[in-house]
């Protein structure tokens, strides 16, 4: 008995071991800021190496996970939201993540830029010039990731390309005899960097950009690509030329074929839209911030007009409904801006311009059909709805200093901050009927939820709360307060 | 929570019963330390009181790898009837917690327990002063959990079976220190045990009482399966008459 119970003493003491307590729960939980995709909300949480899913069948919300590590350092969605993009610079990896599933691909460079193409097929992971120097990198090193995962990045070396890249950009698919393409064009001064991702190959090439004789770098600022029969057209505007760049780029042959026409367009140009006029021929109107004007140029012949503005104009923003095309011609901080009716400016030139002034300085501008939403950085009066189609001009009060602004099912959103309180406001775009709800947490963030919903976001226990309106309408009683839900799962582990 | 200590009190009391009533004495240990005495008839059964602290050391099943790398204090009350002259019936409720941080300190996870069992003891007739033996029983653990941070609050609380077994030994004073009178069984000692406790699994879904305005629903916290259970060290004071 005496032997038994020294040997139960000695297990008492050495039996239990307590489990260890994972070292991760002594460290803050990072969980990134919720990013809308495909009508959920993920949330990265790097500390559990998980992703959260907060999902909506327009009632109530879902939760759901997946199993994530990593911590990447670029984010981006693709233009139709479907999809979320994430590159590991560190762990050489680009991730797509959808609210099912997530799926990594390796990359052979440690990118610290990446580029989706407009439809979202793919991106363009490129070296960026704050690139992290604690590892040897290529700058003229260009790779295409399809997004779908169904074929393997595409690595290219842009032979040629001295500088330092400085935006790299990704054209839509090309269609060719020999197959389909995409082109990368890489921004750097006084040069452009291509690179051809054909269906059997990789061509690159590098372009000159010189403003004429002078030796004043010429840097690209804006540019716009639009598909030719049998290659591509390069529009650009740049640092260093008051004209336009049109590059004329031919991929049927066996070398990349490129040729370039400078069209004046005025003093320092700084951004442009190329479209298709109804009554035909293509246009290209320019956003001149040195000369106050903006230009009308005709690339065919190469000539044009410009028309004077009382600013100088820094952004083109083109919109439409049905029938109609418009372009905003503003800048921000400037309580003014120029509607140009896109249709009618080819013929009637500057008639063809309306001034429209604000009561405050616009920050942003979100188009919604043949309406524009005016951000304005005012406490009180946080937003303008302009109305092309009758020219009239709403501006409302008590939204506070608009923080965010989310478009949702014909319903603009708007989350203010007045008084120290959080102030959600929705109105119906179709009669510009405003409602608003107080609330008492303080929020940082609107987000759209499933088809119709809003959420609205602010720090909190795990790192975010989302109060959810499922419905879209600001009803509390259908709505849900969401808290915590990082630390869900908790008991089965950290990880 | 009173209702089952008032019944449980009762049934020990019931057990103990009035000497006219008590078909068999328990265990008269002698003086000696070295020879057991047969039991006695007619008197009391013999009764322990004990109360000292315990302390779990939850083992790795889900959920106990929140807590720091530490054990799960807790106090306890027992008290036991001889129904045999080497068995006992036991009823025990202990209260045990635990506070802890998590995500540097970001938010806090309480866990609160109420234990309450009924079990039997089986102590080997070495000495007076001396006597190991056996336990196991099974009960109720009722788990309170609570986590917040900032100005979130989510609680829940439940009752789940657990059982346990364990061995020990109590240390006691030969009765003579207290009464020279023949048949005295009072005695004072302390007691020591090493078990195991394992309370059932259960899924923990924690309600949200925050304070909002305006008020909306709140989506409740699943937590997972929580296993609570480990190996337990418990000392006590106990009281024998």
């Amino acid at each position: 008995m005496h032997v038994c119970l020294r040997t139960l003493l000695a297990a008492g003491l050495l039996l239990p071991a307590c489990a260890d307590r994972d070292p991760r729960l002594d460290q803050p939980q990072q969980v990134r800021p919720p990013a809308e995709v495909a009508g959920s909300l993920i949330l990265l949480d790097t500390t559990r190496e998980r992703i959260h899913v907060v999902g909506s069948d327009g009632k109530t919300p879902s939760l759901s996970h997946l199993a994530f590590a990593g911590s990447p350092s670029v984010q981006a969605v693709t233009a139709d939201g479907a999809r979320l993009l994430w590159l590991d610079t560190a762990a050489r990896r680009v991730t797509v993540t959808t609210p099912t599933a997530v799926h990594s691909q390796a990359l052979a460079s440690p990118f610290s830029g990446l580029q989706l193409s407009e439809d979202g097929l793919v991106a363009a992971a490129w070296h960026t010039p704050s690139a992290a120097a604690d590892s040897l990198v290529n700058p003229a090193e260009v790779t295409l990731v399809d997004v779908l995962g169904a074929a393997a990045p595409r690595a290219a070396t842009i032979t040629g390309l001295a500088r330092q890249a400085l935006a790299a950009h990704v054209s839509p698919p090309i269609d060719l005899p020999g197959g389909k393409h995409r082109l990368v064009w890489v921004d750097a001064p006084s040069m452009l960097g291509l690179a051809d991702f054909g269906s059997t190959g990789v061509r690159t090439a590098v372009v000159q950009l010189t403003a004429g004789a002078s030796k004043v770098e010429v840097t690209p600022r804006a540019s716009v690509a639009l598909v030719q029969p049998n290659g591509i057209d390069l529009y650009v505007v740049a640092q260093g030329t008051g004209d336009v760049l049109h590059l004329r780029i031919g991929l049927s042959t066996e070398q990349i074929d490129v040729s370039i026409d400078q069209i004046a367009a005025g003093s320092v140009p700084v951004d442009l839209y190329v479209y298709e006029q109804k009554s035909g021929g293509l246009r290209v109107l320019t956003a001149n911030a040195g000369s106050h004007d903006v230009a009308l140029l005709d690339p065919t012949t190469g000539t044009g007009f410009a028309v004077a503005l009382d600013f100088a104009p820094t952004r083109i923003l083109p919109f439409s409904d049905a029938t109609h095309t418009w372009a905003a011609i503003w800048a921000p901080g400037y309580a003014s801006m120029y509607i140009a009716d896109l249709d009618e400016l080819s013929k009637k030139k500057g008639k063809a311009l309306r001034p429209v002034a604000t009561e405050q300085a616009i920050r942003t501008i979100v188009p919604a059909g043949a309406k524009l939403l005016l951000q304005h950085d005012s406490p009180t009066a946080g937003l303008s709805i302009y109305d092309a189609r009758t020219t009239q001009l709403t501006s409302f009060k008590g939204t506070g200093k608009v923080l965010d602004l989310r478009l949702v099912a014909g319903r603009a959103y708007l989350l203010g901050t007045t008084n120290g309180q959080s102030r959600m406001s929705r109105i119906d775009l179709a009669d510009l009927h405003g409602s608003s709800l107080t609330l008492s947490e303080d929020a940082t963030g609107l987000h759209t939820l499933g088809t119709a919903g809003i959420a609205v976001s602010g720090q909190g226990l795990g790192g975010w709360w989302l109060a959810t309106f499922p419905d879209g309408t600001l009803d509390t009683k259908a709505a849900n307060f969401l808290e915590g839900f990082t630390l869900s799962g908790l008991y089965g582990g950290v990880r | 929570m009173k209702t089952w200590m008032c019944a449980l009190c009762l049934a020990l009391l019931c057990l103990a019963g009035p000497p006219a009533f008590a078909g068999q004495a328990t265990a008269d240990l002698p003086d000696s330390a070295t020879s057991v005495q047969a039991p006695r008839t007619g008197r009391w059964r013999e009764i322990s009181l004990d109360t000292g602290g315990s302390i779990l050391v939850p083992s790795s099943i889900s959920g106990t790898e929140l807590g720091p790398d530490r054990a799960m204090g807790s106090f306890f009350l027992r008290a036991g009837v001889a129904i045999l002259s080497q068995v006992s019936l036991e009823a025990q409720w202990s209260k045990g917690g635990q506070k802890t941080m998590l995500f540097a300190g970001s938010a806090t996870h309480q866990l609160d327990t109420h234990w309450l069992s009924l079990g039997a003891r089986w102590s080997a007739p070495v000495a007076t002063w001396w006597r190991p033996f056996v336990r196991a029983g099974s009960g109720a653990v009722r788990e309170a959990i609570a986590v917040s941070g900032g100005q979130a609050r989510f609680r829940d609380s439940a009752w789940t079976p657990q059982i346990y077994g364990a061995v020990g030994f109590d240390l006691l004073l030969p009765p003579k220190v207290f009464s020279r009178r023949p048949g005295a069984k009072f005695t004072f000692g302390v007691t020591y045990e090493f078990g195991y406790a394992h309370a059932f699994a259960r899924d923990v879904v924690l309600t949200g009482s925050r304070s909002l305005e305006p008020s909306m629903a709140q989506q409740s916290l699943d937590m997972g399966t929580l296993t609570l259970a480990g190996w337990m060290h418990q000392i006590a004071y106990t009281v024998r008459f």
